[in-house]
């Protein structure tokens, strides 16, 4: 399928899916479903460098904070300016925020893409479990810069009151964040299925799989690298951005979550790294599953189920879902052979 | 007159130990050199510092007149320099064919033909064409040396570093691969092979370069260079 066909269904499939949650009516529908669609843009920006690049990122909460963390900053700037800004600067603050929720994304979006890119340049020599290493490192190390940071709340966290409707079509508030967040997961799903069928995407995957007959062959791979780490951390930003707006409470304990990390690897691992479909897959069954054993079961009972379900996968099935498939496609010799994938 | 490969007494060390000691090879344009030495004698240390993955402590590569200090792999790649690995190093996740496609889109300058039907040239040049929907795992050992070789050739080399390309390999498969690089040199190809094959190295090459322990040792015509008493004793002992 051609991507410009591939970018249209993406979309109408997200249009579709939040006017069948309107007509279904159900307001926790749309506060569950949040978080779900939140975890596929997590997954997709995960895999984008886990899957196609082969470096697994544990820094995922760091990422997702960084997008959180940018929307709170500047929430508050509007009321701080008032104080300690001269008028003049205050006026003008106060005519632009408070920024609407797309352009905050933005923003979440361009800062964790840079922290992306500087940890790609730290830590990119490194490879397997060592960086693994180095990125949970980096979380660990933005945290303690956030609960020390008084402004934003320091380790009471920052509480954000929403308007109870946007300014858009009074459009109720959780329905506006979530048809964003499903805006945003079609687009990373589309930039995801656009760099699999690049010369980007060949380039990713040939430092997967050995990345000094990459460089032989004349790919960049440090370019490549950072690129990819760029990208993926943007797009975690991103996903981070207005989850302040939606819990209305930010703290760093949990906005820095491992839970996002493990998660973050758990859903392509369970879907299948190889391509666009396996993330999707995979938060979509696994992020439906905590909500539901979230409010049937406990919330602790939700983590116990990633992590049996994580691990009967890495046994059983290490190609993830879409390896179920396999056996499907003949012409691709040597498949099965080959077992487990990466 | 500078030669189309200089490498200008390069010393390349590994901590205490010194891998290669003041070596000094000039090579011309359209040269077959067979490279040979003990194991551990430095020759893939040669391959490595020409293809930069190290890079030497003290001398100069110069590579038609341009001196190659300081340039990644890559860059050195797209300047046309292939290289072929030791042991196959395949991209195990990719086909056949998207194994070469890499290099053509990494590095390949042919932009006249579609990308698809290169492939499918190159591969036919190997005889891999009828393969080109598998994955390298289903290929059988000299299969993955010619797509190791067919991708160094899809960068489209004017100088082509074949390390040890049939080691492991049947007398027949011997043959088939030094058939190929004799055709590929025709084309223009300078070559310096890596190899421990006699038998390839003498029907290949017009020149032949001796290293043990890390030092240049014998350089010249292949039949009057095996004979050399330093040569046959590094080989057989004395």
């Amino acid at each position: 399928m051609r991507m410009p066909i591939f970018s249209l269904l993406a979309l109408v499939v997200a249009a579709a899916l939040f006017a069948a949650f309107l007509a279904i009516g159900n307001e926790y529908l749309f506060f569950a479903g949040y978080v779900v669609v939140q975890y596929v843009v997590i997954a997709t920006a995960w895999n984008i460098l886990g899957g196609y690049c082969g470096y697994v990122n544990f820094g995922t909460g760091a990422f997702f904070a960084v997008g959180a963390y940018a929307t709170v900053a500047l929430h508050k700037l509007q009321n701080y300016s008032e104080n300690n800004f001269p008028p003049a600067v205050a006026e003008v603050i106060a005519v632009i925020f408070p920024l609407p929720i797309p352009v905050l994304i933005l923003i979440g979006g361009l800062l964790s893409g840079i922290i992306g890119l500087l940890m790609g340049y730290l830590t990119l020599r490194l490879r397997g479990v060592f960086f693994a290493i180095a990125t949970l490192a980096l979380a660990v190390v933005l945290q303690t810069l956030v609960v020390n940071w008084d402004y934003v709340g320091g380790s009471r966290g920052a509480t954000i009151l929403r308007p109870p409707t946007t300014s858009l079509f009074g459009m109720d508030y959780i329905h506006y964040l979530f048809a964003l967040m499903l805006l945003l997961a079609a687009i990373s799903i589309i930039i995801a299925r656009g760099i699999e069928r690049s010369t980007f995407g060949y380039g990713l995957a040939s430092i997967r799989d050995d990345e000094l007959a990459a460089e032989a062959a004349g790919v960049p791979t440090l370019r490549l690298k950072l690129a990819c780490t760029a990208i993926s951390g943007a797009l975690m930003g991103m996903a981070g951005a207005p989850f302040p707006y939606y819990v209305g409470y930010v703290e760093p304990a949990s906005t820095f979550s491992l839970i996002y990390a493990v998660n973050a690897i758990a859903m392509p691992m369970v879907g299948g790294t190889a391509g666009w479909l396996g993330p999707l897959l995979g938060s979509l069954t696994l992020g439906s599953l905590q909500q539901i054993a979230s409010v049937t079961i406990s919330s602790e009972a939700s983590l116990l189920l990633i992590g049996v379900i994580l691990v009967a996968f890495v046994v059983l099935a290490p190609r993830g879902m879409l390896g179920w498939f396999d056996r499907l496609r003949p012409k691709r010799k040597g498949m099965v052979a080959t077992g487990g994938g990466h | 007159m500078t030669a189309f490969l200089e490498i200008d007494a390069i010393t390349k060390k590994f901590g205490g130990f010194t891998a290669l000691d003041n070596i000094t090879i000039s090579v011309g344009r359209g040269e077959r050199v067979g490279l040979i030495g003990p194991n551990g004698s430095g020759k893939s240390t040669v391959v490595n510092c020409l293809s930069g993955v190290f890079s030497p402590e003290l001398g100069a590569i110069r590579f038609r007149d341009q001196d190659l200090r300081g340039l990644r792999a890559f860059e050195r790649t797209r300047l046309g320099i292939a290289r072929s690995f030791q042991l196959p190093k395949p991209f195990r996740s990719l086909t056949v064919a998207e194994n070469v496609r890499v290099p053509l889109l990494y590095a390949g300058r042919g932009r006249s033909k579609a990308i698809d039907e290169q492939c499918h040239d190159l591969l036919t040049r190997v005889a891999l064409h009828d393969k080109a929907d598998w994955l390298p795992a289903a290929l059988t050992q000299v299969e993955l040396r010619k797509l190791e070789l067919i991708r160094a050739v899809a960068t489209e080399p004017e100088l082509l570093l074949a390390d040890e390309a049939m080691a492991g390999l049947s007398g027949s498969e011997v043959t088939e691969i030094v058939a190929f690089l004799l055709q590929l040199s025709d084309d223009g190809v300078t070559i310096i092979m890596i190899e421990h094959i006699m038998s390839a190295v003498m029907s290949f090459s017009n020149r032949l370069v001796v290293l043990v322990s890390g030092k240049k040792v014998a350089d010249g015509d292949p039949q009057v260079v095996v004979k050399d008493p330093i040569v046959e004793s590094a080989y057989l002992g004395q």
